[in-house]
């Protein structure tokens, strides 16, 4: 049986990437009325008087990719990599207490998607991470168990990952209708 | 420190063809948050009526029956109008805000931004620590408990229900888009992009940035252009990207391969 591995990345360890920008921007995006256009005079009053001014900003070209020189190549590829014998998953369902010990099984619902039903399980920490995931039915056919293992860091991270067994809190993907969502990790987030 | 301390207020709704979550992890009076949150979805919804393409009474759709002119319109629909004019620029109108048939649709742009406006109203509100997503773009804010950074999984596009790595971040924005549900996002783009042959190897196209305005309007535009789209998105200053081709390869910026 074929094992995709997701997983495979697990313990290498990224080194962590200032982001110093990054939450100054943020705050600075909730704090300042800047317009998004300068050049163009605003045509209209706002209709709506309550709303507050908007807070557009166009982030920051990096001047070394502007001007029609070629940017340096930054992509990299990472294969996929099988992960041998599906490693059991060393979390332990249903231990209590920590904040960050791995709660009991919580099933998503079984959702129609147009490939065929999906339902995830998924383990919450007390802290309201899922820490294990587990796809109980998917359209391409086994189930399969996922341990959610602490790939790097990327963005911003100093401080070193617990071994084992990373944690979210919430996840970003193409999940655009109601129905994806019902199927998705995030219906057990919002819904346990 | 018992669970109801540690889990976060949770909050759903469905908004612009999707579901709203937002959770709040203050440790502050619950009614002070619930309030908040209101707040917040009484502004997303105002947004969508403004901007749905599927609602008859929407500014967007008095534009495109020609009942109005864009500069007549709200200062929101100005302005995201300019944005995604700015963006269609930007992006070699890989991302464009008309449909071919000359009418406007803002739909690849509008999820993001509002979720951002929504994120501000909390903070407006004085909420400090919260996760607020819709249909799979989010964005946080402070911290999920103290000390502890903010966890976001990116969902695999290839396998539904599972992973493919998370990203810790502090204040700041995911987006991703992709065709795992609903088609591709040609339907957004006026123009065919230049290499949309190359759209094809990839599934998912997720950005990591300061804004969430930006990571999802990127996020569309780049998956767009393929590969190509990972250069793009490096030129920006403080945003990273990942994109997961059809094969199940991980490809990212700059930012992320230098780790590796």
């Amino acid at each position: 049986m074929k094992q995709q591995a997701p997983i495979s990345l697990a313990r290498r360890v990224w080194p962590a990437l200032a982001v110093a920008g990054a939450s100054a921007a943020f705050v600075s995006a909730l704090d300042k009325p800047t317009q998004f256009v300068t050049d163009k005079v605003s045509l209209t009053g706002s209709e709506d008087t309550a709303a507050p001014t908007a807070v557009l900003t166009v982030p920051p070209v990096d001047p070394n990719a502007a001007g029609g020189v070629q940017p340096t190549p930054v992509v990299t590829t990472i294969p996929p990599v099988p992960v041998a014998g599906a490693a059991p998953v060393p979390v332990a369902p249903g231990a209590p207490t920590a904040a960050g010990a791995c709660g009991p099984a919580i099933n998503g619902p079984v959702v129609d998607t147009r490939w065929g039903p999906v339902q995830v399980q998924a383990h919450l920490t007390a802290d309201h991470r899922v820490c294990n995931v587990i796809a109980l039915q998917t359209p391409s056919s086994h189930s399969r168990s996922i341990q959610i293992n602490s790939y790097a860091k990327p963005i911003l991270h100093k401080r070193a990952v617990a071994a084992g067994s990373a944690q979210f809190n919430g996840v970003s993907g193409a999940t655009i209708t109601s129905r994806g969502y019902a199927a998705s990790l995030q219906y057990i987030l919002d819904n346990n | 420190m018992p669970e109801s301390q540690l889990s976060p207020l949770r909050r759903n709704a469905r908004l612009m063809g999707t579901v709203a979550s937002i959770h709040v992890y203050d440790q502050v009076d619950r009614a002070q948050i619930e309030s908040a949150i209101d707040d917040a979805l009484i502004e997303l919804e105002r947004l969508e009526q403004m901007f749905s393409t599927f609602r008859s009474t929407s500014v967007i759709s008095q534009i495109n029956r020609g009942e109005l002119n864009l500069l007549d319109a709200p200062q929101e629909v100005i302005e995201v109008f300019d944005a995604c004019t700015w963006l269609e620029h930007a992006s070699n109108s890989a991302f464009s805000i008309r449909r071919v048939d000359g009418t406007i649709d803002p739909a690849g742009f509008v999820k993001g931004w509002a979720c951002e406006r929504g994120a501000a109203r909390l903070a407006a509100r004085g909420l400090v620590n919260f996760m607020f997503t819709i249909g799979g773009d989010l964005m946080v804010h402070g911290e999920p408990s103290p000390g502890s950074r903010w966890s976001v999984a990116i969902a695999d596009p290839l396998h539904a229900g599972e992973v493919v790595r998370s990203v810790d971040i502090e204040d700041g924005a995911v987006a991703t888009s992709g065709t795992s549900e609903r088609g591709n996002h040609i339907h957004l783009v006026g123009e065919p992009a230049p290499n949309a042959a190359e759209s094809e190897s990839l599934a998912s196209f997720t950005v990591i940035g300061p804004s969430l305005t930006w990571a999802d309007a990127f996020a569309t535009a780049a998956f767009a252009m393929g590969r190509k789209g990972l250069e793009w998105v490096a030129q920006f200053v403080g945003y990273e990207a990942i994109a997961i081709d059809r094969a199940g390869s991980v490809i990212t910026t700059g930012g992320f391969a230098e780790a590796m």
